[in-house]
This record gives C-alpha cells, structure tokens and sequence, in this order.
C-alpha cells in the first residue's frame, strides 16, 4: 500500500505512542490480576484499548484496528458487568498485547492463525457464563445502574473544562459537545470567564468551559466514553440530574476515587503544571553532541584570553564559560530519564515466568523515579532481565521447596535503585535459596578456573559466578542455582562503566548490585600529564594524592609498592604502562584509586586539576583497548586520554596472574613488576 | 489567504474567510495585537467563514474586550453564514457569538459612515 509522504512519520509517532499505553496496559492487566474487582483499573485498560484501536484504524493499521476491538468489546462486557476478570482473561489479553505489538512492526503481518486462535479463545470466555461473576461484577459493585445500557432517559449534568494541553494534541472540544448533543437534548452553557486579556492570550488552548444538561437515554459510562481521548488533558465531572439515594452514595464514591486518582481538581496554571514534547533520540545525541563541542570551543577561548590578557576577551570568555556550563549541565537533564519504565516492564517477565515455573513470585519496586542517562537505561534491559531470570530460576525455588524450608510459597524479588554519589546502585534481590559457595568453589576448580588450594574471599568467589562459559553448564546451574547468562551481564555491565557486587547467604537470598554512572556522555575528571601526555582519572574513584620520591623508588628495590600510612599499596606508572620517554621529574604523584581489585595508586608527573569533560569514543579502531574508556580534546587542542582505573588495574592483574590467583598486592611483592 | 489585512480610510480590516482553526490562531491573534489599538477602528469581517474553532471564537471575544480596554472601536461584521450557524448551535457558543456582531449589513453601513 503505498503512503503519502509524511505519513510513515506519523505511523512512527503512532508506534511509539503505541507500545507506550501497551507497556502501561500492561502493568493495568497485572495490578488488575491482583485486584479483579477494581473498577478504575477496567476502565484504564478499557480506555488504553480503545485508543489503540481508535488511533490504529486512523494510521492504517487495519488488523491491528479490528483485533483490538474484540479486546475492547471484552472489556466493554468486564466493564458491564456481564464478564467477569479471571487469570486467564487476563493471561489472554497479555498474549494479545504481544500480538499487537507485531501488527505494530508490520500492519501486514502477524501470524493470523493465531490471532484467529486468541479471538476463539476470547468469544468462548466471553460466552461462558462465569462462575465467577456473581462474586467480583465489577460494575455492579459500584455504578450498578449507572455503567450498564441505561433504556429511560435520565437527566446528566456534565461539567467539561479542557486542560492546555487539550486542543494542542489535536482534540476539538467543540466536536465533543456536538457528540453529546448527538446523544439526546442537549442544553450547553458556555463560560468565558476564564478568557485572559488577548496580549497574555495563547491562540492554541481552549480557556472555555461547558456546563451542560443532558436528557438521555444512556448510560454514564456512554457519557464517558465520549471524553474517552481527553479524560486525562480535561475537567470533567458527569453526574445524574436527580439520583436515588442509593445512587447518591455510589456516584459520590465513583467520582471520589476519579478524584482520588487524579488528586482532587486539576490546576492547569500551578507552576508545576507538566507538559512535554517527544523528541527523537538522535536528535537529541546531535544536541548533546554540538554542546560537547561548544564545550571545546569554549576552552579554547578561556586559554586564548589567558594568554592574551584583554580583559575585554576576558570578560567575554568568562560569560560564555558560565553558558557553555549551563547549557552542557541543562542538555544532560535533558537525556535523564527515571528508570520506571525499564523496572515496570518487568512485571509482566516475572509474570510470565512465575507461570512457565510454576512459582509464586512477586516482583517489588522502589526507587523507580532514579534518573539515568537515557543510553544507560537503555543498556540495562538484558543485563536485569537476565539476573531476574536467574532468580526466578535457580534462586527462589518452588512453593513445596520454600515451604518445607520455612518460608513463605510466594517469593519476592527486590529491583531497587537510589543515588550513591555520582553513581547509580541498582539492585537486583531474591529471598531465595542463595548461592552454593561450595558448588562454586567445586565447578570453578573442574573448569580450571582456580586452584584447589586458592583461597578466595567472598566476593572474589561470588565473582566467578561471572566467568564466560560458568553459567552455559546446566550441572551447575543444578547444583549452585546460580550463572546462567552472567558473562553476559558482566559484558554489559563493563560497556557502562559500571561495576557489580555479589552478596549472598546460603539459604536467605541473593543480592546482585550495579554501580553505574549517571552518564555516559561526560565525566567528572582530574587532569594529570606524564611528560607531555595528557590523562583523566575519573573523579569518582579517587581517593587521595601523594608525592613518591626518587629515593622512595629506588629503595623499594623493585617491587611496586609505596606505604601509605603503613600500608603498603601497589601502584602502575602510567610512563611505564604507555611506554612514555619524557624526562623523569624528581617528584612523581600516585592518585590513590578506588577499584573493584581493592585500592591501588597511579603515578604520573603532575596534577593539573579538576575538570568536567565531555567522553568522546576512539572509535572502532580502539574498541579492544579497554584501559581507555574514551578521550576528550582540552582548551589547547591537545587530545587527553580518560582512563578506566578498574580495567587499568584489571589488565595488570591479569598480565601477572591469569587465572585465579592470590591477590596482586602480593604477586607485586613477588615479582616486582606490574608492567604489561 | 484565510486572513487578510488591509486598510482603507482609517479602518483596519480583517477579512476573514474559509475554515478557521487552531492552524490559523497564532496569525489572527498577531493580525489583532497589530490591529489594536494602533488603528482606532477595526472591521473583523466574518461573512465568509465557513467554519470556526473554539480557539477562533475566543480570540474574536478576547479581541472585543481588548478594543474596549484600549479606546478602538471594534465591529465584526457578519452575517454568519448557514454553515457555521449549523456548526456552533449546538455548543453554546453561537448565542455568545451573535451577540458579538453588528445586526446588519445597514447596521455595519451606519456604524461604518458614522465611524468615518
């Protein structure tokens, strides 16, 4: 079918929005599996359905269109009352979720064998009377006169006052009235009273509202639906004219928890009135990117009013210094996004999964509203799907298992994420079985990865846990309950600049933490030199700096090492590490560092200060150097190199001692020497 | 053109013509802002409307208030055609519309002659 130009970008936009109100559909279907007789919750999935399918058939989406309708009549009946939410209802709708998101890729495809299948499956469920339906009527609990096909005509009095946002989203309320009118006879009043003189007036929002009385012979929620598309941008409240006094209290209830939800009347004016656009994200890389380079340039020109001394030059650089700050600062909050959406889809895994194993497992979530770089979260999908995973499967067991261990059938897994200085701590926490230090310790031995005799503290064995090929062995994964996929994890984990921690208690649970930096796009960095070569330690793990003297080098005979308040920390000279020729100072610095390897100190010539630089990638040409986790060019022009201290210390370890062995801190003392 | 400017002896006129929405809002809000009070008389033509928005509708209404509060003489002179009679009838809007312009093409004539 061919397509004006133009209209794939509003079929994008229509995607995109799309599987926005599926994901959201789908945490209503799971919350509505817990509360089967929450009437808000049928209406929200009600709503979300229906524009799907509105908005669907208006982008061409046809058979996206016409099977979401079917869903939309099932939960029409929910809603009526004449169908009640059951687990397979709703295991049902969560299939049909997965199949719109197919037609959503490709309105032409799709496996019509089995979207026939799923709308067999829900004519027969909608047929079957429910056994159920006498117990949890969601409908007649609340609005039982009101939500069904009303037949007399009744007096409706609707208040509508469209929010800001209303007309700009394309919606007429003019249209929406018209359609009450269509409805019955209609007497509208329209109020201008909160019309604003014209200069302060915005031509692109609706400042009228509508009190109007409505005789009818419909139902209050035929009335709703009419607002379906704005209930969320408007003011609206529908009330019968003249009620029972049982009626009363319902729609008093009714309209007290629509209140509740939205908390109370809405005030569009309040300063914290929210609105936002959609922007695509390789727009918005392209802005964060010119800002990174008018952060270049804005060095530059500090240097270049130092050298020359105008203060006309200066007074000029020093403005666009503040704004170059203030715009790198702000162009990062625009890339920050809470990690809810991420946390959220997991849900329906832990869902789906609990099903598949026969479990009983509850997912919580706290600290969803954590900001993180946009490219972080989007990096973090496989590395929490596959530690959730691993719980479900080999860390909480089976209800029988749990029970006869003393626990609860229903096991809980924890996805937590709060602030820790510049870094993010995200965590992944079962109450299961926890791992089996001794299967571990035994498999890594068969696999050759330590030595019988290695002692190995807790975190250094929990780390094997991570080894490529560790968790592919089912024996394994039977015997310890941990690994499968976590090579994977680790690989992903490192391309973030993050770090993992294992903490676990055999038969109390697993606790899997990320620490990830709140961005990927700029660090916060001190700038050291080696001769003429320029370096930039990430702030994050630095812990101190302390002067080495010629004489403190020359008499530790050797060995890599340099006492710190008596003790004795091993250190990599970056000159020696980079092979750099530059003439020996007789003072050189070692920054103590903070690694995931313990505390280890970096030597170089000098300190030249703090600064905040924007990362830029080597390259392709560089990807397998993993000591360095990008460059930045400086005020002079001069490219400076960010090093990864982890990895730096990771590859030192590695070069003396290359499998598990005792820790560098004594190979150092052995061999002397940390050189690659 | 959906809003057309001109002056002649003294009078702005705003003609306006065609469907109008929130598409043609922001011109009509800046053909009024320019309008009022630098002219001391202004003539919004409607005649040729074939249909109006809400956010046409408040502009006009907002537009009156503000020639009032400035000192210019504003008119909108009709009539309003069939279509957009049909449109607003049932929206409340259209009682509130009426009472915005000028009776009669005799009406607009004499406030016109009188004006100028």
């Amino acid at each position: 079918m061919s397509t004006p130009a133009g209209a794939d970008q509003f079929r994008q936009a229509f995607r995109e929005e799309a599987n926005e109100i599926l994901l959201d559909l789908e945490a209503t279907l799971l919350e509505l599996n817990e509360r089967r007789d929450d009437v808000e919750l049928v209406g929200r999935a009600f709503r979300s359905l229906h524009t799907i399918k509105g908005s669907g058939a208006m982008f061409g989406f046809d058979d996206l269109a016409g099977f979401t309708h079917n869903l939309e009549n099932a939960f029409d009946e929910v809603r009526s009352g004449r169908l009640a939410v059951t687990a397979d209802l709703v295991d049902l709708t969560l299939t049909a979720l997965d199949h719109i998101r197919v037609l959503l890729e490709d309105s032409q495809q799709g496996d019509v064998a089995g979207r026939e299948r799923l709308l067999e499956r829900l004519r027969s469920m909608i047929a079957a009377p429910s056994e159920l339906l006498m117990e949890t009527s969601v409908a007649s609990l609340v609005e039982p006169a009101m939500a069904t096909a009303c037949p007399e005509t009744r007096a409706w009095k609707i208040h509508f006052a469209p929010g800001p946002e209303l007309m700009r989203r394309g919606s007429d309320p003019l249209q929406l009235v018209r359609e009450l009118a269509e409805m019955g006879e209609l007497e509208s009043t329209c109020s201008i009273a909160s019309l604003p003189p014209l200069p302060e007036l915005d031509p692109e929002r609706c400042y009228i509202a509508w009190d109007c009385m409505l005789r009818a012979p419909t139902s209050l929620d035929a009335i709703r639906d009419v607002f379906i598309f704005v209930e969320d941008c408007c003011e609206l409240s529908i009330e019968p004219h003249e009620k029972t006094a049982v009626e009363s209290d319902l729609t008093a209830l009714a309209l007290q928890v629509k209140r509740d939800k939205c908390g109370g009347r809405r005030h569009y004016d309040a300063p914290d009135s929210a609105s936002s656009i959609r922007v695509a994200a390789a727009k918005l890389d392209q802005f964060v990117n010119l800002v990174g380079e008018l952060v270049t340039v804005q060095a530059r020109l500090g240097e270049l009013a130092a050298r020359r001394d105008d203060p006309e030059i200066s007074a000029v650089a020093e403005e666009v210094d503040r704004l170059a700050s203030a715009l790198r600062e702000t162009s990062m909050n625009v890339r920050m996004m809470p990690i809810r959406s991420t946390f959220e889809k997991f849900r329906r895994l832990v869902h789906d999964l609990a099903g598949d194993l026969g479990k009983d497992v509850e997912l919580t979530i706290e600290g969803a509203d954590t900001e993180l770089d946009k490219t972080v979260i989007d990096q973090l999908s496989d590395p929490l799907m596959h530690l959730i995973r691993n719980s479900m499967d080999h860390g909480i067991g089976s209800p029988e298992d749990r029970i006869a261990s003393g626990k609860p059938a229903l096991g809980t897994i924890h996805l937590a994420a709060r602030y820790s200085g510049a870094r993010v701590l995200i965590s992944v926490s079962d109450d299961g079985r926890g791992i089996d230090a001794d299967a571990v310790r035994a498999r890594a031995v068969e696999r050759g990865l330590i030595d019988p005799d290695d002692q190995l503290n807790e975190s250094e064995l929990n780390a094997l846990i991570f080894q490529p090929g560790f968790s592919t062995s089912k024996q394994v994964t039977d015997v310890s309950g941990r690994g499968v996929g976590m090579d994977v994890v680790r690989r992903n984990i490192d391309k973030l600049r993050g770090s993992i921690d294992v903490a676990s208690q055999a038969g109390k649970g697993t606790t899997v933490t990320l620490r990830l930096p709140l961005t990927l796009a700029i660090i916060d960095g001190l700038l050291v030199t080696v001769g003429d070569a320029y370096f930039v330690l990430p702030l994050a793990t630095t812990l101190e700096c302390i002067e080495m003297s010629r004489n403190q080098i020359d008499s530790a005979h050797g060995q890599r090492l340099i006492s710190v308040r008596g003790d004795a920390v091993p250190y990599i000279r970056l000159r020696e590490h980079f092979n750099l020729t530059a003439p020996l100072p007789a003072f050189e610095q070692v920054m103590l560092v903070e690694t995931e390897d313990g505390r280890y100190g970096l030597v170089f010539d000098r300190v030249l200060g703090n600064c905040q630089t924007m990362i830029k990638s080597l390259g392709r040409v560089y990807r397998h150097v993993q000591t360095v986790s990008g460059a930045t060019i400086l005020g002079n022009g001069t490219v400076a190199l960010i090093l990864d201290p982890n990895r730096l210390v990771l590859e030192c370890i590695h070069a003396i001692r290359p499998r598990g062995h005792p820790p560098l801190s004594e190979k150092v003392l052995q061999e002397g020497n940390c050189r690659k | 053109m959906a809003v057309d400017v001109d002056t002649r002896e003294g009078i702005r006129y705003i003609r306006l013509a065609d469907a109008l929405d929130i598409a043609q809002a922001a011109e009509l809000k800046c053909a009024l802002m320019d309008a009022i009070p630098s002219s001391q008389r202004v003539c919004i033509q409607v005649a040729a409307v074939s249909a109006i928005d809400v956010t046409i509708a408040q502009l006009l209404w907002a537009a009156v208030f503000h020639a009032k509060s400035a000192g210019s003489d504003l008119i909108l002179e009709g009539p309003l055609s069939e279509a957009v009679d049909k449109s607003l009838s049932a929206t409340g809007i259209y009682p509130l519309m009426a009472s915005l312009l000028v009776r009669s093409e005799e009406e607009a004539g004499s406030v016109h002659t009188s004006r100028s």
